[in-house]
Parts: C-alpha cells; structure tokens; sequence
C-alpha cells in the first residue's frame, strides 16, 4: 500500500478510535479499531505487514494520548504480532481465523499494556477474574467491530496485492 | 331533419295545451335515464372531487411534516439549551458557593474528540491550557464534585485525569466521622477508599453504607470539601488493620460536558469554607495530599 495512503488510513483510524469509539463503549470498554486494522492486515498479508501497521498506528496513538510514548506503541506490536501468528498457526484459512486472532490479539494487547501500567508503578489486581473482567468486554466489541474493518481491508488488501492466481477445477 | 328537430324542440318549449301529453309521455321515459345519467355524473364527480381532495390532503400532510421536523429539530436543540442551561446554574451554584476557590471556567472541548483512546486508563480533553493560566496538578471539578487533575497542558488545552483512573489517589475524609483515607481508581473504572481504620465495638462505625466522602484538603493540589462520592459497600475484616469501602462517583464521567479548573484556593488554616448549599456542594473542608503524573 502507498505510504500517503496508509498514513491517511492511520489518521482516519486514530481520529475514530478517540472520537467515534467513545460512543460505542459498553461501560469504560471501548473497541479498539487500530488494533483490528492492524491484525486484518496482517491476516490478509504476512505478519511482518501486521507489525509495519501497528508501528504506524502505535505512533500516531501515543502522539494523541497523554500518556507516556509507548504506553499504545509496544502492546499494539505485540499483539499485531500474536494475534496474525496465533491465527495462522492453529487455524489457516478456517472462517474462524479473524475472530480467534483477534481474541489472542486483545488479550496480548490488554496484558501488555497492564505490565507498562506495573512497571510504571500502578497498583493492579493481577487475579484472573480481574484481568477477564477487563479483557472480556473488549474482545466481544472488537468482535462486533471486526466485519466494519475487516472486509474493507481485505478488498483493499485485494487491491494493492499481486494478482492471484485461480486454479480451474477439472 | 333540422325543420323537425325545430319543430320538436319548438313544440317542447311552448306551452301549448296539445304537448302536454307528449311531455308527460317523454318525461315518463326520460326521467330515469336522467336519474342515472346523475348518478353516474356525481359518482364520477365525487370521484374526481375525491382525487382533488386526496392531492390537497396529501400536500398538507407533506406540509405538516415539514413542519414537524422543523419543530423536532428545534426541540432538541431547546432540551440542549436546557441542558446546558442546568449544567451552568449548577457550576454557578458551585462558585457562588465556593467564593474560597479562585475558579476558572473551563469547558470539556469535545469530550467527544477527545478521550483516552484506549479502556485501561481514564482522561479528557478540555479546551483551556497554559495561557488562561493552566498548569499540570491543578484539581478540576464540576458542579457534582471532584473530576480529576490536570496531567498535561498546552498552550490551549490540557488533559484531565479523571479520579476513577487507576493512578489517580486523592486523600479524602467520610463527611460523618472525619476519618481519612485514600480514594484512588481502577482500571475498571470503580473507585474505592483504602486506608480507613477499623471501626471499634461500642464506638460509631468509622464508615457505613451511604456515607458521603470528600476531600480532606490536606493536599496542595486538592481543595477540602469537593465532594467525591458515596460509600455503596463497606469490606472489612479482621484479619486486616484497615477496612476499605466502594465508592459510588458522584460525577457522572460519561456524561462530563463542562468542567471548573480550580486554580487556587486559601492556605490551609485560613478561613472556613462557607457552608455548602443544599444541592451540588459539598460540605466542609479538609486537607489531603497531591497526585503527580507518571
């Protein structure tokens, strides 16, 4: 993908997330768009495009963010990471291949950000109803948020890929 | 054929003794065919008087309709003048109240464009900064209570750390029996009270269900008396030295439109806060210990 183009997409994406997905927030849950970007991209491509996009993407959401830089870089890699070899590996080319990356990639996701939160001295509960009870809620909303992303992402994959070759059934 | 149609129609009109027959004799032929031909003609032209009517009724309602969603779109944008309208008479009470803080209205700018984008921490966006005389730790409240504390600030905004963030403590007192203790966040978003002493047989109990917290105002960041919100359930026990409490906000953080900067107040130790009012105030004051950043 052109880099103007992917870096308008990043944009688009970081303004949704911190303007639009407030509103769909169940409770302080809300869905994380990049992070579905970023592993749809890497489903549709290699991994490595995963982590290309969730650098662009982790930038530009540590630049709005007033936390520290990185608190959105490292995880949002991470689990870009996780989530498009996770997939791949166990599942291959099964209809449940986005939902299950992207339920491993909120959780890396999650986990990663809780350990800089640790690191930076904030008291967590580390118990396992705890960490369920954080990640839960966003997996479902990514779920419910996946079809808006994935499959214009895989049209535009489509798009700028090398064309594809279709072997005729005899 | 025209002299005959003229002499029949001549021997219709007039009067003449002779026709009389003929006419009885014609009107017992014509007459029901012109009651039919009427029936028809008025079905027909109730009809086509229907249609007209159908089309007028049809523009009216079209008409109508306009105007009703003209008159919804102007009612929404009356219930959000009402709204706001409320929410500024509360932050009106609130420094009337209050003359002790030295406040500076500020307003949440796009609470909508702006929020923390991910779940686990808890800020906003309001749209003053360093030139209306901000600076990192001031203490930002609405008319309900206490909302968080300033992180970092711009040059024309500043995000907010609001108190149900999981790194925000503020030292705070039960209204009841002064006791202190600490408030701080979750990443869940629940706000608790930490550090309370346990209660002692024979004695009222330090905290109960219902009670209302605040600020101690032992801090230099945090004013006494800004109210922070209601104890919902107590946990103690006894294999602990101190019991905590779960908090009900008295801010609603999902719906925070317009907030106060508080930028400065009197030393403590100085006068009394004046009493709160009865609705969005709180009560006296206290003391309590700052929240830096990260």
């Amino acid at each position: 993908m052109n880099s103007y183009v992917a870096l308008a997409l990043f944009t688009f994406l970081t303004l949704i997330q911190t303007s639009v997905m407030p509103f769909a927030s169940l409770g302080f849950s809300r869905p994380l768009v990049p992070l579905l970007a970023a592993v749809s991209w890497g489903l549709f491509t290699q991994p490595l495009g995963a982590v290309r996009w969730a650098l662009g993407l982790g930038i530009l959401l540590d630049v709005v963010s007033p936390e520290p830089f990185g608190f959105y870089l490292a995880p949002l890699i991470l689990a870009a990471l996780v989530g498009s070899l996770f997939g791949r590996r166990f599942f291959g080319s099964n209809a449940l291949l986005p939902p299950v990356a992207v339920a491993a990639a909120t959780i890396t996701f999650m986990i990663a950000q809780r350990l800089l939160l640790g690191l930076w001295g904030t008291p967590l509960a580390w118990t396992p109803a705890a960490v369920i009870e954080e990640s839960l809620p966003i997996v479902i909303l990514n779920w419910l948020w996946l079809p808006l992303v994935y499959f214009p992402l895989e049209r535009a994959a489509r798009a700028v890929g090398p064309p594809r070759i279709e072997w005729e059934q005899r | 054929m025209a002299v005959c149609v003229f002499g029949a129609a001549l021997v219709t009109a007039l009067p003449l003794p002779a026709v009389r027959p003929l006419q009885d004799a014609l009107g017992q032929v014509f007459v029901p065919v012109q009651r039919l031909l009427t029936t028809v003609g008025s079905t027909l032209g109730g009809a086509f008087g229907n249609v007209e009517s159908l089309e007028k009724l049809r523009e009216r309602v079209s008409t109508l309709e306009e105007e009703n969603a003209r008159l919804q779109a102007e009612n929404l944008k009356l219930g959000d003048l009402k709204r706001e309208n409320a929410t500024l008479r509360g932050l009106s009470a609130f420094k009337r109240n209050r003359p002790d803080l030295d406040l500076l209205g500020a307003s949440v700018t796009g609470r909508k464009i702006a929020e923390e984008p991910g779940s686990l921490v808890h800020s906003i966006e309001i749209d003053v900064g360093t030139r209306h005389g901000l600076r990192p730790y001031l203490a930002v409240a609405s008319e309900r209570g206490l909302v968080g504390q300033v992180i970092t600030a711009d040059a024309n905004r500043c995000w907010v750390r609001l108190l149900i963030d999981p790194r925000s403590q503020v030292e705070a007192r039960v209204q009841r029996s002064r006791v202190t203790g600490m408030v701080v966040g979750s990443t869940s978003g629940a706000l608790v009270l930490r550090y309370l002493p346990q209660s002692v047989a024979g004695q009222p109990a330090v905290v109960q269900r219902g009670d209302i917290i605040e600020t101690s105002g032992e801090s230099e960041y945090f004013p006494p008396g800004l109210n922070i919100g209601q104890v919902m359930e107590v946990h103690q026990s006894d294999e602990r030295t101190h019991q905590e409490a779960t908090l009900l906000p008295s801010v609603s953080f999902s719906a925070l439109e317009k907030v106060l900067v508080i930028t400065g107040w009197p030393e403590a130790g100085a006068a009394e806060a004046p009493p709160a009012a009865a609705s969005a105030d709180p009560a006296s004051p206290s003391s309590a210990q700052p929240t830096p950043g990260p």
